[in-house]
This record gives C-alpha cells, sequence and structure tokens, in this order.
C-alpha cells in the first residue's frame, strides 16, 4: 500500500512538473522564443546601368516587409541591428557594401547604410508587440565599380540585453 | 516522500533554468545580389574643329581655334581588361575636287591615359588606353600642318572616335 502511495505520489510530481513546463513553454519541439524576427524578402537584387543617369538603383523587391515580433517578457529594451560579411564580392573584383543604404518607415525602425565593420542599428523598442516595417534598399552607382556580378550576406539580429 | 518532493523540485528547477537561457536573439539572413553592367560614354566639348588659314612661313602649323578640346571617356569593365579609345577620319579633307592628307592633322594630348598622334584614314589611332572602370578626363589640341602646296579652299572631314570597354 504505501508502495502504491509513493507511486501515486512520483506520478503526480512527474505530472506537475510536466504542467508547469507545459505552461513555460519549454518541452522539446514545444519552445517559445521571446523575439521573432521575420525578413518577408531574405534576398534583395540591383541592376547598375548609367551612373550619369542612375546615380542610386533600387531594389527590385522594394520595400521590404520586416516585423520584430516581441513578447512581454522581453518588453524591455530591445535592437535590432545588421551587420555584413563583406564587400559585394565577384569574380571581377568588389563594390563596397557600404554602397548598399536604406530608408525605414514603421515605428522604430531607422534609416541606414550597410557596414562589414560595425553593426549598424535598424531599430529600437521599448515595449512589447509586433513592430511591422518597410525597408527600402538603394545602391549607390559608380563608374569606378568593376562590371560583373556581385553577392554578399548581412546578419539581421534583433536582440535584448 | 521528501525525495520525490526533491526530484520534482530539482525537475523544475531545472525546467526554469532552461528557461532563462532560451532565445533572447533571433537573426534573420538577408542576401545582396548586384549586376553591375559594362557601360562606355564618351563626351567632346568641341564636336568641330577650325583651322583658319595662315601664311605657312610664320604659321607651319596651324592650332585649331577650339583648342584644348576637352574629352571624357567614361567606362566601366572587368578590374583587369582594358578601355580603348581609337579615332578613324572618314578620308582626307576635301574641297571640291581637292583634298589635302587627313595624315597633316595631329593632335597632342592631356590626361592620363590619353595619348597624342596623327589622324588616319585607313587605321584607327589609339587615342587612349586605360585599365579597369573609371571616369578619365583629359584634352586634346588639333594642328593641321600647312603648306604653300595646299590648294585654296574650304576643307572639311569626319573623324569618328570609338571607346570600349569590353
Amino acid at each position: 500500500m504505501a508502495q502504491a502511495r509513493r507511486q501515486r505520489l512520483v506520478s503526480r510530481a512527474g505530472a506537475t512538473a510536466i504542467a508547469l513546463a507545459l505552461a513555460i513553454g519549454l518541452l522539446p519541439g514545444h519552445q517559445t522564443d521571446a523575439l521573432t524576427l521575420t525578413l518577408y524578402d531574405p534576398v534583395v537584387t540591383f541592376t547598375c546601368d548609367d551612373p550619369d543617369l542612375f546615380p542610386s538603383v533600387q531594389a527590385a523587391e522594394n520595400p521590404v516587409r520586416i516585423r520584430a515580433l516581441i513578447l512581454p517578457k522581453e518588453a524591455g529594451a530591445c535592437t535590432l541591428t545588421v551587420l555584413a560579411a563583406g564587400d559585394l564580392s565577384g569574380g571581377s573584383g568588389a563594390v563596397p557594401i557600404e554602397s548598399v543604404w536604406w530608408t525605414a518607415s514603421g515605428a522604430g525602425y531607422l534609416d541606414g547604410r550597410m557596414s562589414k565593420s560595425a553593426p549598424v542599428l535598424v531599430g529600437a523598442w521599448s515595449g512589447s508587440g509586433a513592430q511591422q516595417g518597410l525597408l527600402t534598399f538603394r545602391m549607390d552607382n559608380s563608374w569606378n565599380y568593376p562590371s560583373g556580378y556581385f553577392t554578399q550576406v548581412a546578419l539581421f539580429t534583433l536582440s535584448s540585453p | 516522500m521528501r525525495g520525490l518532493l526533491l526530484a520534482a523540485v530539482t525537475c523544475i528547477t531545472i525546467l526554469i533554468g532552461a528557461a532563462a537561457a532560451s532565445a533572447d536573439v533571433d537573426t534573420e539572413i538577408l542576401t545582396i545580389n548586384a549586376t553591375v553592367n559594362s557601360q562606355a560614354k564618351l563626351t567632346l566639348s568641341s564636336t568641330t574643329v577650325n583651322f583658319a588659314s595662315a601664311n605657312p612661313d610664320t604659321t607651319p602649323s596651324i592650332p585649331a581655334d577650339e583648342n584644348p578640346v576637352s574629352v571624357t571617356a567614361k567606362a566601366r569593365t572587368g578590374s583587369a581588361s582594358t578601355v580603348t579609345l581609337t579615332v578613324l577620319a572618314a578620308g582626307d579633307l576635301l574641297s571640291g575636287g581637292d583634298t589635302i592628307a587627313i595624315n597633316n592633322v595631329s593632335w597632342t594630348a592631356s590626361g592620363a591615359g590619353f595619348v597624342g598622334g596623327i589622324m588616319d584614314k585607313t587605321i584607327a589611332q589609339s587615342a587612349g588606353s586605360w585599365t579597369g572602370s573609371g571616369n578619365r578626363s583629359g584634352a586634346f589640341s588639333y594642328f593641321l600642318a600647312n603648306s604653300w602646296d595646299y590648294p585654296t579652299g574650304s576643307y572639311m572631314q569626319s573623324a569618328t572616335y570609338t571607346l570600349t570597354a569590353p
């Protein structure tokens, strides 16, 4: 009888632990992130023609929708930054990544220019919610660029301290 | 009993600890692609040059009235590719049935990469060359070799400058 009672207690303890885990959302395969960043267009494309006629060019995908989802548990100071992995690189040379810049709309979102040296602030918020924005990417055009196809990646990071 | 409660508390503590280590960061990767097309654009500040009549003894070489003529050669090409500027005359200077050989017209050049030369109606003459992309500026000054042997008249001819960015 005592053994049966012990078994019931074990079951209850286990069930309690499981219930708490479900409440926190921590069981494997059921984790809920407090911060969720979504770039609705993960690729932007530029075509540079006559620099005299087109001193800057727009990305074909403009405007790019972006959403920073901040849950209440993270409703402190959240920042969104971007850091490029290098210059735009191709077979015939490189184009400075700083030639790529954006204007932003949406509460908390900021204009900026790509950098490979230090993260650039894209947005900042102090409350929770779904922070929707639009980023319009442009690229400076120049006679000094080598011709060819160039590519690079940039990492957007949404974080709270 | 005590052991069972301890196990439950431990389990809960571990789970809460895991909660504290959950994502405070999320990331997205943006891929940036750019196609930079080859371009070539040539500009001359004057597309007509005129040589006034002069005494061959006192003016053996007649400068064009428009000297110097500014030239801008803009080109976008591969970083190791050669950009060339050439000029080819369409023929000799003509005035009715009279001619003055076009190779009596020459030019000097200033500006990095620009070179002087003598007009030719058969083989395109180099007027400049560069490596890679860029916006190059210079100037050409044109001269007509003077001579008592020229028939009088008003002579004309055209020459085509070609800027090539491969």
